[in-house]
């Protein structure tokens, strides 16, 4: 599976249409996955990165839709699925999800073996003691007694409930893993095991890995590849080492200077002037130049396109070649 | 509509936040919901006891001073004054101390307190046991209390299933027009006063239209069979028809609340993000989860609706406990009767209560497994 | 120790400028102020009318059972108004002693007036007795003889004084009478005739076979001419009146006892606003008290509080009004005191889980790690930010309050003082209104009620959506 390219995303752009206007969340999106890797996605919050993932997972829910563009998955486009296409050969087949908020991440009225379980069933017709042997290994596998598949959800504390949904998300071996702020929820000592688990389980899977989150110190653990996200655009897309050393984009060099260091001189730790833009209202050509101190007259016209500069994509008018 | 709406609301709110904080194990759960109902019911008979303790005294001296004078009048002509004076007299002591009228103010209150816990309301003061002999009260109110609950409890069937049916359409249709038009009813509807409704049914319906009679009173006498069933049914129709129509309204709605809430929880996406088959979604994960507070809250909803259901009888003349009540306060002005329907009320609402608490205890497996299995 | 006005203005503002988007919520407060405006100016818009409303003198001009007067807008046929004849103004006669009044009415309606009622009051300083003639002259020239009587002239005061009205026992005779002579020539065959048609329904009907079962209005102009002879007459003007009572009206009609239900209605409004108004008012007050202090203190004494407040809720409401009421007394501020003192208890455990919210905010605890007091705390930090929240629960618990007063008036426990909306639809209830067709009275004092809760509800809901922000989600 290794190289191939698992996931080709091409200009999707996924619009809420809302009373108060057209909220462009995410606008012309482009990147892909091969399989065994693991790219990172960064921004500040309301930037598009979990209305990227829920579009990857066809889960955008009304009045948001997907407008344009193709989410090629082995070689198919997810992106015209019917609803029940995309939740019978979609949803956790090819593309499980870790979401965000592990407090009610679970229904409170079923066991958590029920909840691991319903997956197998509904997609594989598996269920009764083969389900619960698959169920334990995977609960094995983040590091959980098996006892916690009969237990309810409000008995686990946030972190085994994170490490179940892993787990759930991992048992039916999909393409691609989607990791959603998977430990904002948590206190840092638990983040930190959780955080080393994964690191492991990268290494022991094949998956694929989408990591998003406004954490940029995480990404560079865990991700092969970074896209850094502002105001529903994908700015800067490359390789992640690449990027930590050499930020090209005004806003991933702001990004990255705002992570606090050791050793550093707290008083001169970075932060980005102003807030991020209104979605319904973009601001005309680069949406980042009213917060960017490079920004010059074409900024405020004009939509960048993107630049390779040594193989990262950058959208920036500082890069054109023109 | 609830008479006393807020109530519900903080009920909910309440169990919900005592599960979910202090989340005590089962046993100790139900030991102390019945416990706290036990005292409830105390703590109201006392108050009832002590509020009409000096009406009450009031009744049974003109009861002494009516059977006094059938004594006397009872007494031979021949019997010297002197004599019959003396008669008369000792004949009063005895019926006063029958009574225990002269007994200290707190003990009376509390024997008061007491018989009333034990259903021992006595005897009527004026009203009889209808088409039966003598007046006991609980005899009384034996007679009223079937019609009553055949009234309501079909009625409450309808008006819940109907509400759980509406609001969870509701739900999936949140946001759109049915939904907006089904809330505002729901709040319409639980600003009017049931009776209000029944009194514009009878302007509608009887008036109006002849198609029912206005009045429920006198029940069918002297057939049997399908003829008194059709009589009966008859008489029915209307007041069950507006206690649904003002009800169901709110319950669809409060339904609807607790559905929506739980569709907007991160595990529903979840479930659905699993391929979950939608009907499942909504059936399982939502349905049961918001399960205990529907059902709490339905049985709250008809516990409330007791106050206002007991005048839309008044008004439809339907002869249950509200229009015995209404003719104990209006025209008999008798207070063992009073007394007896307040406690019979109080009691079923206190059970009610009660059942709530296990029930949802019962559904919610946060209440029924122990605190101290969590790890 | 004391609040600053400053704490409260930053975020009453921002409250106030949020709650301005919510079309339901200033909806309901328009409705709420509109209400309160005819609460407050009640005593200048409906004078005369509390504690007046069980005395009958007061309303004695007035129609019995009319419609309001827009009934004639929305349903068919035409309703005579109500029509008031002030003046008194004698015709030259040649006789002495005699004088002679007449009244045209001009008859343009499908319903004729329901009544006529006539108070001649004067002086004669030399009879002993004066005559009095009151006859009706018709469109068709037919004449009737309605009333022919002598009025004792009192000794002393020399004065007299006639009360007719065509429902009296005398003036239905003749009526009958009158109209059973027309009656036989279409039915020779009826023995016994039927009586029960309104005994103004004739005197404005054609006269034919229908005059005694189902007259139909006669249009035209009638006259009704009042003869009095005595010695030395004189008519006092201002005590003497014609009436003819209309089928409509007012804003919404009157009742049986000829109440002017619109003027009973401003009472209404305004009873409900006072008890509402009060029973919400203590109750958050109360509730804000218990609710911070629990949630402040923690521990054991939020603990004993709670356990203290669960046997609360589990007390029922409907019962504990019906025997206070029925044994302390049928007041309004019996209602008023024991809705309030039940009434916090729900309230108390809202504001008491918030508070713990509130208690846990960075800078509260700031606040008591500085060493502040209490009491200082609970008022400058706590209290603003659950207030706006306890004033929408608030809000939220009145349409209950006003329809449990409501539902205890038409139980026989309403106070007999004043004139709530309960009330008027207990005397409904009892006056048959329902089965006779009174719909303006059922249907007005209910919408009154609806309007007070509605009003509530929606401003309420409103301002908890501005305030908690959670429920803004959908």
């Amino acid at each position: 599976m290794n190289g191939r390219t698992i996931l080709d995303v091409k200009d999707l752009s996924t619009h809420y249409f809302t009373s108060k206007g057209v909220v462009k969340a995410l606008d012309d999106a482009s990147f892909e996955l091969k399989g065994g890797q693991s790219l990172g996605i960064a921004g500040e919050s309301g930037c598009g990165k979990s209305t990227l993932a829920f579009s990857l997972l066809r889960m955008v829910q009304p009045p948001g839709r997907i407008v344009k563009g193709s989410i090629m998955l082995d070689g198919v486009d997810v992106a015209k699925f019917t609803e029940k296409e995309a939740r019978k050969k979609l949803r956790w087949q090819k593309i499980s999800m870790v979401f965000q908020g592990a407090m009610d991440i679970m229904t409170p009225v079923y066991t958590v073996g029920h909840q691991m379980m319903e997956p197998l069933y509904y997609h594989k017709g598996i269920k009764g003691k083969k389900g619960r042997e698959i169920c334990y290994r995977y609960l094995d596998m983040v590091d959980l007694d098996t006892d916690l598949f009969h237990r309810y959800p409000h008995e686990l504390s946030g972190g085994q409930k994170q490490r179940v949904i892993i787990a759930t998300a991992l048992l039916m071996e999909p393409d691609v893993v989607i990791m959603d702020e998977p430990t904002t929820a948590l206190d840092v000592v638990v983040e930190a095991r959780i955080m080393n688990d994964l690191k492991r389980l990268k290494h022991e899977l094949d998956n694929s890995m989408i990591f998003i989150t406004h954490d940029l110190s995480i990404l560079a653990e865990v991700s092969d590849n970074l896209a850094i996200m502002y105001a529903g655009w994908i700015v800067e897309l490359g390789d992640a080492s690449e990027i930590y050393k050499d930020p090209k984009h005004p806003y991933t060099q702001k990004l990255i200077a705002a992570i606090p260091r050791l050793h550093m001189d707290m008083d001169r730790l970075e932060y980005i002037p102003g807030a991020p833009p209104e979605l319904t209202d973009p601001p005309s050509g680069c949406r980042f130049h009213p917060r960017c101190e490079h920004a010059f007259d074409r900024c405020m016209k004009e939509v960048p396109k993107e630049y390779d500069v040594d193989g990262v994509l950058v959208k920036c008018h500082l890069y054109a070649e023109d | 509509m609830a008479i006393f709406p807020d109530d519900q609301k903080t009920y909910i709110h309440n169990l919900q936040y005592d599960i979910s904080i202090t989340m005590p194990a089962s046993w100790k759960y139900f030991a102390l919901r019945t416990l706290n109902a036990v005292i409830v019911l105390l703590v109201v008979v006392f108050l009832i006891s002590l509020l009409f303790s000096h009406l009450a005294d009031e009744q049974l001296e003109g009861t002494v001073a009516e059977e006094v004078r059938g004594y006397a009048q009872g007494l031979p002509e021949e019997m010297p004054v002197e004599e019959r004076r003396q008669r008369i007299e000792e004949y009063r002591q005895e019926r006063i101390d029958h009574y225990g009228l002269e007994d200290p103010f707190w003990e009376k209150v509390l024997r008061r307190t007491w018989d009333t816990f034990i259903f021992d309301f006595g005897d009527a003061n004026s009203m009889q046991v209808p088409g039966g002999e003598g007046s006991a009260v609980i005899e009384i109110i034996m007679h009223y209390l079937p019609r009553t609950i055949l009234l309501f409890t079909t009625s409450a069937v309808i008006y819940i299933l109907l509400g759980i049916a509406v609001g969870l359409k509701a739900a999936q249709v949140a946001g759109t027009r049915l939904d907006k038009f089904l809330s505002l009813f729901g709040i319409v509807t639980s600003s009017m006063p049931m009776w209000w409704v029944g009194m514009l049914a009878i302007l509608i319906f009887s008036f109006g239209l002849g198609w029912f009679p206005a009045s429920a009173y006198p029940f069918p006498v002297g057939v049997e069979g399908w003829e008194y069933y059709s009589g009966v049914l008859r008489r029915m129709i209307m007041p069950m028809a507006t206690i649904v129509l003002v009800l169901f309204g709110g319950r669809a709605w409060a339904v609807r609340n607790m559905v929506t809430s739980v569709l907007q929880d991160d595990y529903i996406m979840a479930a659905r993000a699993k391929g979950v088959p939608e009907k499942k979604v909504i059936y399982g994960h939502t349905l049961k989860t918001a399960s205990p507070p529907i059902v709490t809250a339905a049985i709250l909803a008809f516990l409330m609706s007791i106050g206002g259901a007991m005048i839309t009888e008044v008004i439809f003349t339907w002869p249950g406990m509200g229009y015995l009540l209404r003719r104990a306060i209006f025209e008999a002005h008798d207070v063992p009767v009073i007394m007896g329907i307040v406690f019979i009320t109080t009691f079923l609402w206190v059970v009610g209560y009660l059942i709530a608490d296990l029930v949802y205890g019962y559904l919610d497996p946060r209440v029924e497994v122990g605190a101290e299995k969590k790890v | 120790m004391s609040i600053r006005l400053e704490d409260y203005k930053e975020r009453i503002s921002s409250i106030a400028k949020e709650f301005k988007g919510e079309r339901m919520g200033m909806l309901g407060l328009g409705i709420i102020v509109f209400m309160l405006i005819l609460a407050v100016f009640a005593p200048w818009i409906a004078p005369d009318t509390d504690g007046r409303w069980a005395d009958y003198d007061r309303w004695a001009d007035n129609p019995r059972n009319a419609a309001p007067v827009w009934a004639d807008y929305i349903l068919p046929g035409s309703r005579a108004p109500h029509d008031i004849r002030e003046d008194f103004d004698d015709m030259p006669t040649d006789e002495p002693g005699l004088k002679v009044i007449e009244y045209h009415y001009h008859n343009d309606y499908d319903y004729p007036p329901g009544d006529i009622s006539i108070r001649v009051h004067g002086r004669d300083e030399s009879a002993s007795t004066v005559q009095i003639w009151i006859d009706w002259i018709r469109e068709d020239g037919k004449e009737i003889t309605l009333l022919d009587t002598s009025s004792t002239v009192g000794e002393e005061s020399r004065e007299f004084e006639e009360r007719y009205t065509i429902r009296s026992d005398a003036g239905r005779e003749n009526i009958y009478d009158w109209a059973y002579t027309y009656h036989m020539e279409h039915h020779p065959d009826d023995e016994d005739p039927p009586e029960r048609v309104d005994p103004s329904r004739p005197l404005f009907a054609y006269t034919d076979e229908n005059i005694l079962r189902d007259p139909q209005s006669q249009r035209g102009d009638y006259v009704l001419r009042i003869e009095i002879l005595g010695e030395d007459l004189e008519i006092n003007e201002e005590a003497s009146r014609v009436l003819f009572r209309g089928q409509i009206y007012g804003l919404m009609g009157t009742d049986s006892n000829r109440r002017d239900l619109a003027q009973g209605w401003i009472y209404g409004a305004r009873y409900a606003l006072i008890t509402g108004g009060i029973v919400s008012i203590a109750s958050i007050a109360i509730a804000t008290v218990f609710g911070m202090t629990s949630a402040y203190f923690g521990g054991w004494v939020d603990e004993a509080m709670q356990r203290i407040n669960e046997i609360l809720i589990g007390i029922p409401m409907f019962p504990i009004l019906i025997i206070t009421i029925y044994s302390i007394g049928r007041s309004i501020w019996v209602f008023v005191a024991v809705y309030t003192i039940l009434g916090w208890r729900g309230l108390a455990k809202i504001i008491r889980s918030r508070g713990i919210q509130i208690r846990q905010d960075t800078y509260v605890e700031a606040a008591v790690s500085l060493g502040s007091g209490s009491g200082r705390i609970i008022l400058r930090h706590m209290v603003p930010q659950i207030l706006p929240y306890a004033l929408a629960e608030g809000a939220l618990m009145i349409p209950a309050i006003i329809i449990a007063e409501a539902g205890l008036s038409v139980l026989g426990l309403g106070d007999p003082t004043i004139v709530t909306f309960g009330r008027m639809l207990d005397q409904a209830n009892r006056g048959a209104a329902t089965v006779s067709g009174y719909w303006w009275w059922v249907l007005l004092p209910g919408i009154g009620i609806i309007l007070v809760g509605f009003s509530f509800i929606a401003a309420g809901m409103a301002l908890e959506r501005v305030v908690n922000p959670k429920m803004r989600q959908r």
